[in-house]
């Protein structure tokens, strides 16, 4: 008696069942993909290797290797998917390892490859031993790290595969990483640009940081940092 | 001598020792290291800058139509999904419309397998065929095109009676047996006709005697023209055959 059109119309809720034609989606073209001889990710070295006659050198904390954003290794070299560091941080060794682990077991070798985008660790940290006192010169080397900053791409996943299929694992890594971080792809990276731009344009608030810093209004010069110069009160 | 001497120094160091305000000093200033991962809140002044300065964006709804600014209208239309297979119905159905001269246009009600049996072997050999279409196939095939009034009348399930010769009295013979079928109204040679104009169209004469009635009125005069030239040559010729005849017949009565 009443046909489905006015059910759907006047009770929105409810779950019609109605017999239709099935609409058969031809399969996904991976054609222009090509999938390396080794897709797993490799093994990344604890300690990098150092001449016999080098002592390994000692280095200061350098803060300013995590500061501010990533201007060079901020994009996917594969145009797929993989992990963006939202924020500045260090990966060690051992977050290395639970990387490789959890990526390599979960991921289908068949049809995905994966690929590092970060050095193996390569900073050294020193650390004096539990309970000394301060002085008697800089600590012993304890391990190394990478440092990262924001926007740095961590590791690419690729292959014939869609988004979510990598998506449950490349997030489990992302969230256990020791700073923000998120599993994207090529096409929400690029998706964000563009409205990064569209809201950046629609903005009718004249005073921007940048404008304000560039002009020095209110004598911010005397209590900004030289980063906030470069950076306009975007990064810490 | 000592005594002045050392008085004079004294005041000398005195002068030094008064208080005075140097004109450089050290201090200790941002030598606290920043946490990038869980910076320290904000300074009171920077943090009124960052709320002047947050981005302000226009409300969106301003200088809209009514009907998007009222939030009452919830309803969105999905868009249609078309399958390649539906693609396919759809030209099938354009080709089959196309090739005839005569369609029927039927209201579908429900009926059994095997009515539509008896429809098809009532059908076959009058170059006639069924078909079939949902609204949807029915749009994609014959919007902008020649039949798109036709789909005025597709309201409801709706099938088509397909002819590819011209005899509207066999269709509707046809039609009236179809129980399961309600016509609506019909296509002749591309003009869409309602069902009392195919029944006025039923009784019309056959189209090639009307071309031939109308070949011989506008060849009459010629041909009457032609007669009247040829008529005392045609008179001579019949009474010449007469006459030859009649002789055959008193000589043949004659040898016998």
């Amino acid at each position: 008696m009443f046909s489905t059109r006015f059910l759907r119309q006047w009770c929105p809720r409810m779950l019609i069942q109605a017999a239709g034609m099935k609409n058969y989606t031809p399969p996904l073209d991976y054609s222009g993909i090509q999938l390396p001889e080794k897709p797993k990710l490799t093994y990344m070295d604890k300690v990098p290797t150092y001449a016999s006659n080098l002592k390994p050198p000692k280095m200061a904390k350098r803060l300013t290797l995590m500061r501010g954003p990533e201007l060079i290794h901020n994009e996917f070299i594969h145009k797929q998917y993989g992990i963006v560091a939202l924020c500045g941080g260090r990966l060690n060794s051992g977050h290395m390892e639970m990387i490789r682990m959890t990526i390599n077991r979960k991921m289908d070798a068949n049809k995905m490859f994966a690929v590092w985008r970060i050095d193996p660790p390569w900073q050294p940290l020193t650390r004096k031993g539990q309970g000394k006192r301060m002085g008697g010169g800089k600590g012993a080397i304890d391990h190394y790290v990478t440092p990262i900053k924001a926007g740095r791409v961590i590791v690419e996943v690729g292959g014939k595969c869609e988004f979510v299929q990598v998506f449950s694992f490349l997030n489990e890594v992302a969230q256990i990483l020791p700073f923000k971080a998120k599993a994207t792809s090529y096409d929400l990276m690029e998706a964000e640009k563009i409205e990064k731009k569209e809201l950046a344009a629609s903005n009718i608030n004249p005073y921007t940081p940048e404008y304000v810093i560039k002009n020095n209004m209110g004598g911010c010069h005397d209590w900004i940092s030289p980063y906030d110069k470069e950076w306009f009160f975007k990064y810490v | 001598m000592a005594a002045i001497e050392s008085t004079t120094r004294l005041i000398h160091f005195q002068s030094l020792l008064k208080p005075w305000v140097p004109t450089a000093t050290a201090i200790r200033w941002r030598t606290r290291k920043p946490n990038i991962q869980r910076p320290i809140p904000d300074h009171y002044v920077k943090a009124r800058y960052k709320a002047a300065l947050q981005p302000i964006y226009p409300d969106p709804l301003v200088d809209m139509p009514w009907f998007k600014v009222c939030g009452n209208i919830l309803t969105q239309k999905e868009d249609e999904e078309v399958g390649k297979y539906e693609e396919l119905l759809a030209k099938q159905f354009y080709t089959r419309f196309a090739d005839s001269q005569l369609i029927a246009i039927l209201h579908e009600n429900s009926f059994k397998a095997h009515e539509i049996i008896k429809i098809k072997q009532m059908l076959h050999g009058h170059n006639m065929q069924m078909v079939f279409g949902s609204r949807k196939i029915a749009t994609m095939a014959l919007a902008n095109t020649e039949f798109e009034p036709v789909l005025r009348l597709h309201v409801g399930k709706t099938a088509y009676l397909c002819s590819k010769d011209l005899q509207v009295s066999k269709l509707l013979k046809f039609t009236k047996k179809m129980t399961s079928f309600v016509l609506l109204g019909g296509v002749v040679q591309g003009r869409l006709l309602t069902r009392n104009e195919l029944q006025w169209c039923s009784t019309l004469p056959d189209i090639n005697m009307l071309r031939a009635e109308l070949c011989s009125i506008l060849a009459s005069s010629t041909s009457q023209l032609s007669q009247s030239l040829t008529y005392q040559q045609q008179q001579l010729a019949r009474s010449l055959e007469q006459h030859v005849k009649q002789n055959d017949e008193i000589s043949c009565g004659g040898d016998s």
